[in-house]
C-alpha cells in the first residue's frame, strides 16, 4: 500500500477522502435509482420494450428521435438479463465518475494542484444536475458530457485531433455538444487546430448512423435526425429554461420568433466570432474554459425551444472554471443553482406554474452570469500580456508549418 | 448636586479586577430589567404554557448572554462593545420569541456550542481546546435529539435551499440524499483544510463557526423556522468583531424573524423564496471572509 501511495503520490488524507466522496456519490445515486420519470416511462422504456420484441431490425424504424448512437446503447440494455431501467441508470451513474475523474484530472493538468483536482471529483459527485440527470431522470446528457470533457483533456494536451475526435463523438450523441462549437473555430483561427481536425464532427456522425442505415431507415432521415428532433416540443420557445424568452414572453409569436431566434443566435454569434478573431492570443487553458464556458451559456440564452437540462454543459463548465480560478466561486454557484430549479419544475410536475423564483428573475441572473464571463474574457483579450505580437505570430506561423513540414516529409520517407 | 450627578454617571468603580462606570451599571442593571420584562410580556398571553422547560430556557438566555459577551471581550478587548452584546442579546427578538413566546427552547443546545466557542477562544494559546470541541459536540448531539425527518415537507419553515427549488416533491429521497451532499461539502471543507495545512486561529474559527451555522441549516432537511437561531447569534459577535459586517446580523436577523413569523402568523409579508436568496448571501459573503483569512489578501481584487 505504502509503495501505492508513493507511486501515486498520494496520502492516507486523500484516500480517505476520495473514498468518502466516492461512498457518499454512489449511496446519492443508489436513493435515487428508483424514481422512474415521464421520460423513462413515455420514451426509454417502451423503446428498450420494441427493441426487445424487434431486436436490430428496430432501428429501421422512425420510432425514435434520438441519435443512433444513443439508440446502439439502448439496444445493449435490451439485451440484458437485467432490469432496463437499473441497467440504464447504471450505465450513465458509470459514466458520472468517469466525467468526474475526468474533471479532475483537467484541473490537475491546469493548476498542478492535487488537492484542487480532488476537491473538483469530489464536488462533481455532489453536484445536483449531475445526479438528478443521470440518477434521478433517467437523461443521457452524461455522455456528451464526458466526450466534451475528454475533448478538453486532449486540447490541454495540445493533442487536438484526438480532441476533436472526441468533441465528434459527442457531437454524434447530442447535438447541444454545438453550443460550444464556436470556441472550437476561435481555437482554429490561434492555429490550435486545424481545419481536417473538424472532418471529425461529420466522420463520426456518419459512421454512427450506418448501423442504421444497414438496418433499413433512409439515409437521410438519419442525417436530418437532429432537424426533426427540433421540430418537436415547439409548444413554447423556451421549455422551462431560464434564457430571454422568459423575459419577453414565450408564449407568444411562436413561430416567427422560433426562426428569428435561430438567425439572431447565429447573427450573435458571428459578431461575438468576429470580433475574437480580429487578434491573436495565448491560448491558455483557463482561457479555454472560459471561451467554452461562455458560448455554453450564450448558445442556450437566445436559442428558442431550449429544455430545462441545457443548462448542463455550462454546469460542469463553471465548476472547471472555479476550479481553475477561486475568485469565480460564485459563476458555478448561480448556475447550478438556476440549473437545479428548472430541473425541479420539470421533475415536480409544475407544469405551467412558475418555480419559487419566477423564470423571468432566473434568466436575468443568467444574463448576469453571462455578462461576467463575458467580460472575464473580454479582459483576457485586451489584456496585453495575452496579445500575440506580430513578429510573436509569424514565427507562431514558421513553427506550424515546419512541423506540418516535416511530418509530411516523415510521410514521405515513411 | 447636578455636578454631583454628572460626576457620579462617569466615575469609575472598581470590584476585585473589574473596572465600571455607574452609567454601565445602570444599563446592566436596567437592560436586565428589560430583558426580563419582555419576557415576562410574552409569557402573560401563554401562546404556549410556561412550564419550568420555558422558564430554564429564559434564565439560561441570560446566561447565553454574559458568555457571548465574555467572547466579544475575547476577540476585541474592548469592554463597550462586551457590555453592549450582553444588552443586544437580552432584547435580540429571535431570543426572546424562541424562548418566551414560542417556548420552542432551543437556547438549551444553541447555548452549548457558544460554551464550545467561548473554550476555545478562552483556551486559545492553552491546551484546553479540547472543552471548546467538547461543548460543541454536546450541543451538536442535543440539535440532533430534536431534530425530526419530515415526509411531507423538505423544510418546516427555515427558508433555505428547497424553498428555491420546491419543497414538496421526492421528500424521502431528498431527506436522504441533501444529509449526505452536506456531508460531502463538509469533509471537502475539512479535506482542504487538512491538506493545505490551514492554522485555525481565534479569528478564523469565528468565521468558521458562522459559516458552518449558516451552511448546515441551509442545506439540512427538515428545519424548523428556528434553525437558524445559532447563526443570529454567531452574526452578533462576527459583526461585533468586525464592525463592517453589521449588515450580517441585521440580514440574518429580519430572514429568521421572518420565518418565526410564518411560523407563528401563518403568513408572510415577502416571499419566503427571498430569504433563502439572502441566507445564499450571507453564505457567499462569509466564505468570502474565511477566504481572505487564510489566504490574507482582499477578494475583490482584480486578476
Amino acid at each position: 500500500m505504502e509503495k501505492f501511495l508513493k507511486r501515486y503520490q498520494l496520502d492516507w488524507t486523500d484516500i480517505l477522502y476520495l473514498t468518502a466522496l466516492t461512498a457518499i456519490g454512489i449511496a446519492v445515486r443508489v436513493i435515487l435509482r428508483i424514481v422512474t420519470t415521464m421520460d423513462w416511462e413515455l420514451y426509454w422504456d417502451p423503446w428498450i420494450a420494441d427493441l426487445k420484441e424487434m431486436g436490430f431490425s428496430y432501428l429501421a424504424t422512425d420510432r425514435y428521435d434520438y441519435a443512433p448512437s444513443f439508440v446502439y446503447i439502448l439496444w445493449v440494455i435490451s439485451r440484458l438479463p437485467i432490469n432496463p431501467m437499473t441497467a440504464y441508470k447504471a450505465i450513465h451513474i458509470a459514466l458520472d465518475f468517469v466525467a468526474a475523474a475526468v474533471m479532475g484530472k483537467l484541473v490537475m493538468e491546469t493548476t498542478g494542484s492535487r488537492t484542487r483536482s480532488f476537491c473538483t471529483y469530489g464536488l462533481m459527485l455532489i453536484v445536483p444536475t449531475i445526479w438528478a440527470d443521470s440518477a434521478l431522470w433517467a437523461q443521457c446528457d452524461i455522455i456528451f458530457m464526458l466526450f466534451i470533457l475528454l475533448c478538453f483533456y486532449y486540447l490541454f494536451r495540445e493533442m487536438p485531433g484526438r480532441a476533436m475526435f472526441f468533441y465528434g463523438l459527442a457531437f454524434a450523441f447530442k447535438l447541444q455538444s454545438l453550443f460550444i462549437f464556436p470556441f472550437l473555430v476561435i481555437l482554429w483561427v490561434n492555429k490550435k487546430i486545424k481545419i481536417q481536425h473538424f472532418l471529425w464532427i461529420p466522420g463520426l456522425y456518419f459512421l454512427s448512423i450506418i448501423p442504421a442505415w444497414i438496418a433499413g431507415r433512409p439515409l437521410l432521415e438519419l442525417i436530418n435526425i437532429y432537424m426533426a428532433q427540433g421540430a418537436q416540443d415547439v409548444w413554447s420557445l423556451s421549455l422551462k429554461w431560464a434564457n430571454i424568452y422568459q423575459i419577453i414572453g414565450n408564449q407568444f409569436f411562436l413561430l416567427e420568433y422560433a426562426e428569428g431566434g435561430v438567425w439572431l443566435i447565429l447573427g450573435i454569434l458571428m459578431c461575438v466570432m468576429f470580433a475574437m478573431a480580429q487578434k491573436r492570443y495565448r491560448i491558455t487553458n483557463e482561457f479555454i474554459v472560459q471561451m467554452a464556458l461562455f458560448f455554453a451559456l450564450l448558445t442556450p440564452y437566445f436559442l428558442p425551444h431550449m429544455h430545462e437540462r441545457y443548462g448542463c454543459l455550462a454546469d460542469i463548465l463553471a465548476i472547471l472554471y472555479a476550479m481553475m480560478n477561486w475568485r469565480r466561486f460564485y459563476i458555478p454557484l448561480v448556475q447550478i443553482l438556476i440549473s437545479f430549479t428548472c430541473y425541479m419544475a420539470y421533475l415536480s410536475h409544475l407544469g405551467a406554474n412558475e418555480p419559487a423564483i419566477y423564470y423571468g428573475v432566473m434568466a436575468l441572473a443568467e444574463f448576469g452570469l453571462l455578462t461576467a464571463v463575458g467580460l472575464d474574457v473580454w479582459r483576457f483579450m485586451t489584456d496585453k500580456e495575452n496579445q500575440v505580437s506580430v513578429q510573436e505570430a509569424a514565427a507562431e506561423d514558421a513553427a506550424f508549418r515546419n512541423i506540418k513540414g516535416k511530418k509530411e516529409g516523415k510521410r514521405q520517407n515513411g | 448636586m447636578d455636578e454631583f450627578l454628572r460626576n457620579l454617571i462617569i466615575k469609575e468603580w472598581k470590584l476585585g479586577k473589574l473596572k465600571f462606570t455607574f452609567l454601565d451599571a445602570l444599563l446592566a442593571v436596567c437592560i436586565t430589567g428589560t430583558g426580563l420584562m419582555i419576557r415576562l410580556a410574552m409569557t402573560k398571553y401563554e401562546y404556549t404554557v410556561t412550564d419550568s422547560r420555558k422558564l430554564g430556557a429564559m434564565l439560561i438566555d441570560f446566561i447565553l448572554a454574559f458568555f457571548c459577551a465574555e467572547i466579544v471581550y475575547e476577540y476585541t478587548r474592548h469592554r463597550n462593545k462586551a457590555f453592549l452584546t450582553y444588552s443586544i442579546f437580552l432584547i435580540y427578538p429571535t431570543m426572546i420569541a424562541n424562548s418566551a413566546l414560542y417556548g420552542e427552547n432551543s437556547v438549551y443546545y444553541v447555548f452549548f456550542f457558544f460554551v464550545g466557542l467561548y473554550y476555545f477562544v478562552n483556551n486559545f494559546e492553552k491546551k484546553g481546546k479540547w472543552l471548546g470541541l467538547l461543548g460543541i459536540v454536546a450541543g451538536a448531539a442535543g440539535a440532533a435529539a430534536r431534530f425530526r425527518l419530515s415526509s411531507e415537507s423538505l423544510n418546516l419553515g427555515w427558508p433555505n435551499f428547497y424553498e428555491i427549488i420546491g419543497k414538496e416533491a421526492f421528500v424521502d429521497l431528498y431527506n436522504q440524499v441533501s444529509l449526505l451532499c452536506l456531508l460531502g461539502i463538509l469533509f471537502t471543507i475539512a479535506y482542504v483544510f487538512v491538506k493545505q495545512g490551514i492554522e485555525i486561529t481565534k479569528d478564523l474559527a469565528l468565521r468558521l463557526f458562522l459559516f458552518l451555522a449558516l451552511l448546515i441549516p441551509y442545506l439540512a432537511p427538515s428545519m424548523p423556522a428556528w434553525a437558524g437561531m445559532t447563526a443570529d447569534i454567531a452574526a452578533l459577535i462576527y459583526c461585533m468583531r468586525w464592525p463592517k459586517k453589521f449588515y450580517v446580523p441585521m440580514l440574518h436577523l429580519i430572514v429568521s424573524y421572518s420565518a418565526y413569523a410564518l411560523e407563528l402568523n401563518k403568513v408572510t409579508k415577502l416571499p419566503m423564496v427571498l430569504y433563502s436568496v439572502i441566507l445564499l448571501f450571507l453564505l457567499m459573503d462569509t466564505g468570502v471572509g474565511i477566504y481572505e483569512e487564510i489566504t490574507g489578501e482582499k477578494f475583490a481584487r482584480r486578476q
